[in-house]
């Protein structure tokens, strides 16, 4: 590689926020190869801002972006239900803009943390539940839990960045003595194909595991009693004993987790405080999209919650009613602008199709599902390639974003939330 | 075996070895080439075991003199293997041994779009007077993109 | 003779979705041919298929309370009789009832029926077009 060709940058492809990424450019300016980042990763910079580009359009008529600025002002202007999804793609300064777009217009707002990570970052932000970061992971884990998560595929630098194979300050020795990974999944993923225990639960059966795990830690239960189908009493007793002579365990809090949970997380809670009692534990959310973590962090700093929070006056309120897909459902919404998000592909569609029967905005880098049934459609930047800013990673930690490859042709979208802002 | 039921069997020893046999054997061990065998290569009424063989040595050419091959359709880019290799580790403390992208040129393994490509195989442990059955880059490999042949 | 209206049998799976690298991969252009082909796909416990009569690369539709879509059916390398895992993406979206009070869908446990086709795969614009017909014409 050609040193004067390659720019170091953040990616932005999953929320690891890998800061080691090399790439070499061509005499034109396209990215032609990636150093050091994952296939995810590759597959972001070298393709992302190359194909399926969103042009600004009105009723699926192409129009100038200012037109189509216009058009939302006008809209939004016009709603009395407002409401505001997405946001998990973007910067903090987009997102700090997007909350003060929804303040303004008395909107409700929400991301995809409410269909996810929510229950568990509702805790970890306002601090009730014990956390730390990647780089104590690295320093310090010994045992590191990946619950319901499957980082091989959803966040492939993680074991070989944070969590499993680096050497750290107190992990001197190497991954083969110094870790003990563990993996407890309704399948054995690829990420259970490289720890070094996997247990195999039921759907659902994390509740019952949970409940065993309360009992056992304790010493109330032991040996053939587990519950927990499909796994040995043997292997379970061991399971125990590693969470409690743990010197410090992290637990990576997966959708398979928080899934099954969504009625009974306080369990989780008793299992944390529980297993603090015996050893230092701590619980990282595997956040998917890269700023979500940003975009509850910035909500909760505005409002006191983390999503599903409605403006009116000033005033804040906050419940499921908000959630996107309650707000969906009850059909209450009377236009909905999208920043950076595609609910018509990643929330259930029988909701997200209501979409079609309002005026929906969409701005996004992409032609996606949603665009497809978005009134207006504003092509944006593609943030970490285009645009910069800052962003949170899953644990919290603030990185600086890299627009290597910046577009005079599309406006970044924190330039088309200013713009929207100064007209409503 | 498969290798020396597509030779010619007439034992000629072109190959320097003295059997048919014997050059077989060798070619597993890495030691002949199958070029050697000029007869084959060249004598048109072994053409059809000459492309036989040719296709299924190519993986062991790949692979070169240490047997590591790598499918890169199945890598994930994960790095897992960058990290985890002694040879990596020891090479370059400063940057694959504690997670990071190589920082120099003396490691083994590193991701190149989106996958794993290997350089300096000479220096696998695996290799060498001193080797050793290493799987220090195949145990956490969540793939299994990672087969020394 | 074999009708070519023979009745395909029916089969009841729970389905539970996933993430998948390659899948990811394409999210950049989700009406591309390889997001379509690494989206559209159930993957089947081994002797799930064979109870079935299903091969690798078969093509099966999947049958949800409202939804309908052709998906191309999986072998697992991994044992899970009457569980199908999908990767997370606007078909399994498609197969999904809305939320309950709690705002989170039922992500983790999805009750299809599966049955043989010899249909097309569903197209990501062709679902989007017929859900958005029924929501406008309602
Ligand atoms: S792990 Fe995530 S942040 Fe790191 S290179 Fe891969 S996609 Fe990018
Ligand atoms: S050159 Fe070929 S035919 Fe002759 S002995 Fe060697 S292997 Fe056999
Ligand atoms: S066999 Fe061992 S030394 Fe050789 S590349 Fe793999 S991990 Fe490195
Ligand atoms: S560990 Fe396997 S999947 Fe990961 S980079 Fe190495 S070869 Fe690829």
């Amino acid at each position: 590689m050609d040193a004067n060709n390659v720019a170091r940058v953040t990616c932005p492809a999953c929320a690891c926020l890998c800061r080691d990424v090399d790439l070499e450019f061509d005499d034109r300016g396209d990215i032609v190869h990636t150093y050091n980042a994952c296939r995810k990763g590759a597959a972001f910079f070298m393709g992302s801002y190359r194909e399926n580009r969103a042009l600004p359009k009105i009723e699926g008529k192409p129009v100038s972006i200012d037109d189509a600025v216009k058009s939302t002002v006008e809209i939004l202007s016009n709603a009395k239900n407002p409401v505001i999804f997405g946001l998990d793609t973007s910067s903090l300064e987009t997102q700090v803009l997007g909350v003060g777009l929804a303040r303004k217009l008395n909107a409700a707002i929400d991301d995809t943390s409410s269909l996810c990570q929510g229950l568990v970052l509702e805790r970890i932000i306002p601090g009730s539940m014990k956390t730390c970061t990647l780089d104590d992971v690295r320093d310090y884990s010994d045992v590191m839990v990946y619950w319901g998560s499957d980082p091989a595929n959803s966040h492939p630098r993680h074991m070989s960045k944070f969590s499993y194979f680096p050497r750290g300050k107190k992990r001197q020795k190497g991954w083969e003595t110094d870790r003990m990974p563990i993996c407890i999944d309704v399948r054995k993923s690829n990420t259970a194909g490289v720890c070094k225990k996997f247990y195999k639960i039921e759907p659902k059966g994390d509740e019952g595991l949970i409940n065993d795990l309360l009992l056992s830690l304790d010493g109330k239960i032991g040996g053939k009693e587990i519950g927990g189908k499909g796994i040995d009493g043997k292997e379970f007793a061991k399971l125990t004993n590693i969470l409690k002579k743990a010197e410090h365990c992290t637990i990576f809090s997966g959708l398979g987790l928080v899934y099954s949970l969504k009625n009974s997380i306080k369990l989780f809670d008793a299992l944390i405080e529980k297993l603090n009692e015996y050893a230092p534990t701590h619980v990282i959310p595997m956040v998917g999209h890269y700023n979500m973590r940003g975009m509850t962090q910035t909500l909760y700093d505005a409002s006191g919650y983390i999503n599903k929070v409605r403006f009116s006056d000033g005033e804040v309120d906050h419940g499921s009613q908000y959630s996107i897909t309650s707000t969906l459902q009850g059909k209450e919404a009377d236009a909905a602008l999208i920043i950076g998000a595609d609910p018509v592909s990643s929330i259930p569609l029988k909701t997200s199709i209501s979409l079609a029967g309002i005026p929906t905005i969409t701005i996004d880098a992409h032609e996606t599902p949603t665009t497809m049934i978005s009134r207006v459609v504003i092509p944006a930047a593609i943030t970490g390639i285009e645009a910069g800013g800052e962003a949170l990673r899953m644990d919290g930690v603030k990185h600086e974003l890299s627009a290597p490859r910046e577009n005079k042709e599309v406006l970044s979208d924190a330039e088309l939330l200013k713009r929207i802002l100064e007209g409503v | 075996m498969e290798i020396y039921q597509l030779l010619p069997k007439t034992n000629c020893k072109e190959c320097g070895e003295s059997t048919c046999m014997a050059f077989a054997v060798k070619i597993i061990s890495r030691e002949h080439g199958i070029k050697e065998c000029t007869p084959l290569m060249e004598d048109s009424k072994y053409a059809a075991e000459k492309n036989k063989l040719l296709e299924m040595l190519k993986p062991m050419e790949d692979a070169g003199e240490t047997g590591l091959i790598i499918h890169d359709d199945k890598c994930f880019g994960c790095g897992n293997c960058v990290v985890a290799c002694p040879v990596n580790v020891a090479n370059d403390p400063e940057g694959a041994a504690i997670g990071d992208g190589p920082s120099n040129d003396k490691v083994i393994l590193k991701v190149v779009d989106g996958v794993v490509v290997a350089q300096n195989v000479g220096e696998c442990r695996r290799f060498g007077k001193n080797r050793i059955l290493c799987n220090a880059c195949i145990d956490p490999c969540p793939s299994g993109a990672i087969e020394f042949v | 003779m074999v009708s070519k209206f023979m009745i395909e049998p029916e089969y009841d799976v729970t389905v539970v979705t996933v993430r998948d690298i390659f899948q990811s991969m394409y999210a950049g252009d989700k009406f591309g041919a390889d997001y379509q082909n690494h989206s559209a796909v159930i993957i089947f416990d081994e002797s799930d298929m064979r109870k079935m009569s299903m091969a690798d690369g078969g093509r099966v539709k999947v049958k949800s309370s409202g939804c309908e879509v052709v998906l191309t059916a999986r072998k697992s390398e991994d044992a899970h009789p009457g569980i199908a895992f999908m990767p997370n993406s606007i078909y399994a979206n498609a197969l999904i009832e809305g939320a309950d009070d709690t705002g989170i869908p039922e992500y983790k446990q999805i009750g299809v029926t599966v049955s043989r086709t010899t249909n097309e795969l569903t197209g990501v614009r062709q679902l989007v077009e017929l859900q958005k017909n029924v929501e406008l014409h309602v």
